[in-house]
C-alpha cells in the first residue's frame, strides 16, 4: 500500500513540474514522450572568429585586410657564440718526508699562482664579455692539519669597478678525514677582460690563487707524507649578455624550413581571386658583423592538393649583403639593427599565384656568410644577448576576394560527452534546427562529419538536400544589405543522438561560392553570421 | 401528496438501482464509527484510500503505479477531462480504535457515553493545475510555438501524519448523538509547490523561450522519512452533533378506495403516516494544525527570464569546459532564495452535514455535502441509498458528486458476523469499470469487534 502511494505521489509530483526535491523513496516510474521545442546554443561568427584577431587590420573604410606578419627564420646569439662550462684544478702534494708551516705561511705550489685559462671558440677570437648569468664554484679538500685560508681573484671579471675576489676558511684535516668545502658565487653582472695577463690575447681568463695557513692558527703546523690540498673552480653556465673581438668568416646553410600559414590551413578546395597582394621580406642582421645571406628558395605549399609554387623574383638566388647592426640604441634594443626589405609584388614575381595557391605550409632555404670579408672590424665585431638574424615575412592580404566553391574544412575536439543522467539517449526522434542569419555576402554549404577515437567516419549530420545558407544580398556599392535567414536541419533519432554521443571529432565543411559569381566583394568589420541552434525533438521522460 | 409519492417512488428507484447502504460519511475516520450504541466495548481496524481527479484517469493511475509507458491516447483521454484549473486528491489513512461504554461521568452518573482512542496513521495529498500545465509536463512546449503556456496558479500538497486521538460520544434520545475528540499529532513530512505564477512563451520557430515564474517550495526537514520521523507535532480536534430528523414523517399515502376501510372512512383521502425515521448530522474533522520544527526548508523565486541558448564564444571549441561555466551561470539565475525556520501548516479541515432516514423494512438513504478547506477541495455532495438483508447483510450504493472529481458510482457491502461487523466498499465502482473514463479510485475496509 505505501508504495502504491509513493507511486501516486510520485506521478502527482511529476506533474507539478516544480517538485524538484521529491520526497518519493526510488522505485521505477512511468515514463512518456514530450515534443519540446527549445533552443539550444547560439553564437556569433564575425571575421574575427574565423581568422585571428592579431592577424586582422581594419582599413579607414571598415573593409579588412588580413596582415601575416611574421619572423619565418631567425639565427640567434648562442648560434654564433657558446662559453662552455670550465674547471681549473690545482693540487699540492707531499710525496714523502715532513716540515712544518708557520701560521701566514702559503702552501708549497699554491701560494701566490696566477692561471690562464684560453676557451677555445674556434674562428672566435672574444677580448671583451659581459656576463648575462653564470657561476664560479670551488671544490676544495685538505688534509692540512690546521686550518687554511683559500683566497682567490679574478682580476679580468669586473663589477662596479670592483674584481671578482674571494677568501675563504678551510678546516683543519686529516688524511684519513680531509676537510672539504664547496662554495659557489653568482657572475651575473660582471664585465670580463678575456684578454689574458699582457692584455694582448683573446678568450683567456686570468686567475690568481693563494692558500696559507690561517695567521690565527695557535702553532705551526706538521705537514708530513701524504696531505695534500686541492682546489678546482669551475666557471659554469656562462651565458653571455655582451661579447666583442673577431666571430670569425664561416658559411651557415639553413636547408629548406616549413612554417606552417594558419589563415590558409583549413582551406582544402576550391578558388579564389584576391584583388591585391602584397608581401614583403625583411631582412634584419642586428650582430655587430657583416653578413651575406642568400635566399635559396621560398615556397607555397598547399598539402591537401599536393601543390607547390615557387616564388619567382630576382632576389632568389642572389647574394644580399647586409652590414652590421650599429651600437647606437634603438627603442626596445642596445643596438640598431641592419635592415634590407624586398619589395614583392604581382609585378615583380608570381605573388598572386604563389598566395592563391593557398599554402598552409611556407617553405624557405638560406646560405649566410658570417664576416665574408674577414676581420675587417679590426677584432670591433660585437654582439647582445638579443641580438640576432632574422628574415620576416610581412603579407597583407585585402579580405576582398571572389569565391568559388572554396571549401573550408576545420577538425573539432568534440565533447558531447553522454550526460550523468544519460539524458541525451531519451531523444526519440526529431531535429535539430540550426538558424543561420547570414550577413556575408557568400552561399555557403555546410557539412559535419563525425569521427570517433580512431578517426573512423561515423556518421554525417545534415542532408545533402538543406545544407545550403543563402547569401546576403549586396547594393550598387557591393556592400551587404541585410542578413538573410537559412535553416538548415539536423534530423536525429536514436542511432544519430547515439553517434553524436560517441563522436570525439567533428569535421566541418563548409563550401563558399560570392554570390554575384565571380565577383570580388569587400568583407568589413560589421558582417557577421548569426547562428542559434534550436532542439525540435521527442524527448521521453522517465520518472524514476 | 401525489408529489410526495413521486419523490418516494424515485427514491425507492434510486435504492433499487444503486443499492442501499448504511453509511453516512465520507470517511471513515468519523467519530460515529467508533463505537456501538448496544456493546459496552468495540475493537476495530480502519483502512482507506481514495484517489480522485476531476482530470487524470484510472487508467493514467494504473500505469504510473505499474511503472509503464504513457501512450499518447491515454494522455489524450486525460486532455478531454481538462479544464482551465483541474484537481486531484488523494487520501490515505489506516488505524485502529478501541471504545468502551461508561456508566459514570466526573463522578456523576452519565447514561450513554463513551470513550474511544484511536491511533492513525494519515496521509493526503492533493493539487490543482492548470490545463497548460499538464500539457506542457505531458506533451511538451511545442504545442506551444508562437504562443503562451500559462502554467500558474498551480500547487501541491503533501501531508503525512500520525495521530492518537482520545474522545467521548454521547447518545441521548432518539437517534440523538454528539462527540468529540483531541488528538495529537506527530508530524512525518510536509511539502508545499506553489507556482503563483509561471508563463511559458515558445517563440514559433523555438529560438527562445521566455518564463516569467514564481513559485515557492516549502518542505519538512528532508534528513529521513518514515514512521519514526517527528518533523513537527500538532493538535486536532474532531467534532459532531447529531439529531433525530425525520423527513417523512409527515407523508402519508392514500388508501386503496376498493380496501373495504376505505369506504368506513372519512374520505377517500385517508392518510397513515410512513416508519421512517432518521437524524440530521453535522461534522467536523480534522480541525488542527502541525508546527513543523525549524529545519523546514523554504524556497522561492520570482524571476523573468528569457533563454535565447547558451552562447558560445567559439563554435569550433565545444567542450564541456566551455559548458560549464554557462550551465554555471544558468543555475546562478535560477539559485532560490533559501530559507529555513518553523513553519506552521493547517490541516485540511472536514465539514460534513449529511441527514440519514431508514425505514422499518431496512430502506436506507442518506443525503449529504462535505467541505474540506485547505485542501482545493471543491464543494461535495452525495446521495447514498441501501437496503439491509436478514438484519446481519447490508448492500448499498453511492453517486457522489464534487470533491477531488467529478461524478461518481460507490458501492459498499457489510457482514454482521459472530461479533465482527466488516464493512468493504468503494467510491469508485465506475473507475474500476470504466477505468479510462474516470479519476476516481478507492477502496475502503473496516472490521470492528463487540464485546
Amino acid at each position: 500500500m505505501k508504495i502504491l502511494i509513493n507511486k501516486l505521489l510520485l506521478l502527482f509530483l511529476i506533474l507539478s513540474m516544480l517538485s524538484l526535491n521529491a520526497c518519493r523513496k526510488g522505485n521505477n516510474g512511468p515514463s512518456w514522450d514530450v515534443d519540446v521545442l527549445a533552443p539550444i546554443l547560439k553564437t556569433t561568427l564575425g571575421i574575427e572568429n574565423l581568422i585571428p584577431d592579431s592577424l586582422i587590420q581594419t582599413n579607414p573604410d571598415s573593409s579588412l585586410t588580413i596582415v601575416f606578419d611574421n619572423t619565418i627564420f631567425r639565427l640567434s646569439l648562442d648560434t654564433l657564440v657558446t662559453l662552455p662550462d670550465t674547471t681549473v684544478k690545482e693540487r699540492f702534494d707531499l710525496p714523502f718526508g715532513s716540515f712544518y708551516l708557520q701560521p701566514g705561511q702559503g702552501i708549497p705550489t699554491l701560494n701566490n699562482i696566477t692561471n690562464e685559462t684560453k676557451y677555445n671558440l674556434k674562428t672566435v677570437e672574444l677580448v671583451e664579455a659581459k656576463i648575462r648569468s653564470g657561476f664560479v664554484s670551488f671544490e676544495i679538500a685538505s688534509s692540512i692539519g690546521e686550518m687554511t685560508v683559500v683566497n682567490f681573484t679574478m682580476p679580468g671579471f669586473i663589477k662596479q669597478s670592483v674584481p671578482f675576489s674571494v677568501s675563504t676558511q678551510v678546516a683543519a684535516g686529516s688524511i684519513s678525514n680531509p676537510a672539504t668545502a664547496y662554495l659557489k658565487y653568482n657572475l651575473t653582472g660582471y664585465n670580463v677582460d678575456l684578454r689574458g695577463a699582457q692584455g694582448i690575447d683573446f678568450n683567456t681568463i686570468l686567475a690568481n690563487l693563494s692558500v696559507i695557513i690561517d695567521v690565527a692558527a695557535p702553532d705551526s703546523v706538521l705537514v708530513s707524507t701524504g696531505d695534500y690540498f686541492e682546489i678546482k673552480y669551475n666557471l659554469e653556465d656562462i651565458i653571455t649578455d655582451y661579447a666583442k673581438g673577431y666571430f670569425g668568416q664561416y658559411n651557415i646553410s639553413m636547408n629548406q624550413q616549413i612554417d606552417t600559414m594558419d589563415f590558409f590551413k583549413n582551406i582544402t578546395s576550391g578558388f579564389f581571386d584576391m584583388e591585391s597582394i602584397t608581401m614583403q621580406l625583411s631582412i634584419e642582421n642586428g650582430f655587430g658583423m657583416d653578413a651575406q645571406i642568400v635566399i635559396d628558395t621560398l615556397n607555397s605549399i598547399n598539402s591537401s592538393t599536393g601543390t607547390n609554387v615557387l616564388l619567382n623574383h630576382a632576389f632568389i638566388g642572389t647574394s644580399i649583403n647586409l652590414t652590421r647592426a650599429s651600437q647606437i640604441p634603438s627603442p626596445g634594443y642596445r643596438f640598431t639593427y641592419s635592415k634590407y626589405d624586398l619589395n614583392v609584388s604581382s609585378s615583380n614575381s608570381n605573388v598572386a599565384e604563389f598566395i592563391e595557391n593557398l599554402p598552409d605550409l611556407l617553405g624557405h632555404s638560406y646560405d649566410i656568410t658570417i664576416n665574408p670579408w674577414g676581420n675587417n672590424s679590426n677584432g670591433n665585431d660585437f654582439l647582445y644577448y638579443e641580438s640576432d638574424f632574422k628574415v620576416n615575412l610581412n603579407l597583407e592580404l585585402p579580405v576582398s576576394f571572389s569565391a568559388n566553391a572554396l571549401t573550408i574544412e576545420d577538425t573539432v575536439l568534440f565533447a558531447a560527452s553522454p550526460s550523468e543522467n544519460g539524458a541525451e539517449s531519451n531523444i526519440n526522434g526529431g531535429f535539430l534546427r540550426l538558424y543561420v542569419d547570414n550577413g556575408f555576402p557568400y552561399e555557403a554549404y555546410v557539412q559535419i562529419y563525425l569521427y570517433d577515437n580512431n578517426y573512423n567516419f561515423t556518421d554525417s549530420l545534415i542532408s545533402n538536400q538543406g545544407n545550403k545558407v543563402t547569401a546576403a544580398p549586396v547594393d550598387i556599392w557591393l556592400r551587404v544589405t541585410n542578413k538573410v535567414l537559412s535553416r538548415i536541419d539536423i534530423p536525429l533519432n536514436q542511432n544519430k543522438v547515439d553517434n553524436i554521443l560517441a563522436a570525439k571529432e567533428a569535421l566541418i565543411k563548409v563550401r563558399f561560392s560570392t554570390i554575384p559569381g565571380n565577383q570580388i566583394l569587400k568583407i568589413y568589420t560589421d558582417y557577421e553570421i548569426d547562428l542559434k541552434l534550436v532542439g525540435d525533438f521527442t524527448y521521453r521522460i522517465n520518472g524514476n | 401528496m401525489e408529489i410526495n409519492r413521486i419523490v418516494i417512488r424515485y427514491c425507492y428507484i434510486l435504492m433499487a438501482f444503486f443499492f442501499v447502504a448504511e453509511s453516512s460519511a465520507q470517511s471513515l475516520f468519523t467519530l460515529g464509527d467508533y463505537y456501538n450504541d448496544s456493546s459496552k466495548m468495540t475493537m476495530g481496524i480502519l483502512a482507506e484510500y481514495d484517489v480522485n481527479s476531476t482530470a487524470f484517469t484510472n487508467e493514467l493511475y494504473y500505469k504510473a503505479l505499474n511503472g509503464s509507458f504513457i501512450e499518447t491516447e491515454t494522455k489524450d483521454r486525460v486532455n478531454k477531462r481538462l479544464s482551465e484549473f483541474n484537481k486531484a486528491g488523494l487520501d490515505l489513512n489506516y488505524g485502529m480504535f478501541f471504545s468502551q461504554r461508561i456508566d459514570s461521568l466526573f463522578g456523576k452518573e452519565r447514561k450513554g457515553f463513551h470513550y474511544f482512542i484511536k491511533i492513525a496513521n494519515r496521509e493526503h495529498a492533493n493539487m490543482v493545475f492548470t490545463e497548460d500545465l499538464f500539457k506542457v509536463a505531458m506533451y511538451g512546449n511545442a504545442q506551444f510555438a508562437g504562443d503562451t503556456a500559462k502554467m500558474g496558479s498551480s500547487e501541491f500538497n503533501l501531508l503525512r501524519y500520525q495521530q492518537i486521538e482520545v474522545g467521548i460520544i454521547n447518545s441521548f434520545k432518539g437517534s440523538g448523538k454528539y462527540g468529540i475528540g483531541l488528538s495529537f499529532i506527530k508530524g512525518e513530512q510536509f511539502y508545499n509547490s506553489l507556482i503563483s505564477r509561471a508563463n511559458l512563451y515558445t517563440s514559433q520557430s523555438g529560438d527562445h523561450v521566455d518564463l516569467d515564474l514564481k513559485y515557492s517550495i516549502t518542505q519538512s526537514d528532508t534528513s529521513y522519512h518514515g514512521y519514526d520521523a517527528m518533523h513537527g507535532w500538532g493538535m486536532s480536534v474532531d467534532l459532531f452533533y447529531q439529531m433525530s430528523y425525520n423527513i417523512f414523517q409527515s407523508v402519508t399515502v392514500d388508501e386503496d378506495p376498493s380496501h373495504p376501510s376505505a369506504s368506513s372512512g372519512s374520505g377517500s383521502g385517508q392518510e397513515n403516516e410512513t416508519d421512517w425515521t432518521g437524524y440530521l448530522r453535522i461534522e467536523v474533522s480534522d480541525l488542527g494544525f502541525i508546527r513543523w520544527n525549524d529545519k523546514t526548508v523554504q524556497e522561492k523565486i520570482d524571476t523573468m527570464y528569457q533563454f535565447d541558448g547558451l552562447e558560445i564564444q567559439n563554435i569550433l571549441q565545444l567542450s564541456d569546459s566551455i559548458f560549464d561555466p554557462i550551465v554555471d551561470s544558468l543555475k546562478q539565475i535560477y539559485q532560490p532564495k533559501y530559507s529555513q525556520k518553523a513553519y506552521t501548516t493547517v490541516l485540511p479541515t472536514l465539514f460534513h452535514l449529511s441527514v440519514y432516514q431508514e425505514n422499518s423494512s431496512g430502506f436506507y438513504i442518506s443525503l449529504g455535502t462535505v467541505f474540506r478547506i485547505f485542501a482545493n477541495y471543491s464543494p461535495f455532495i452525495y446521495l447514498k441509498a441501501g437496503h439491509t438483508l436478514k438484519e446481519k447483510f447490508r448492500l448499498g450504493g453511492s453517486l457522489e458528486f464534487g470533491g477531488y472529481g467529478k461524478i461518481n458510482l460507490g458501492f459498499q457491502a457489510q457482514a454482521d458476523v459472530g461479533g465482527f461487523k466488516i464493512g468493504l466498499g468503494t467510491h469508485s465502482l465506475d473507475g474500476f469499470i470504466f477505468p479510462k473514463r474516470t479519476g476516481r479510485n478507492s477502496v475502503y475496509l473496516s472490521v470492528a469487534k463487540r464485546f
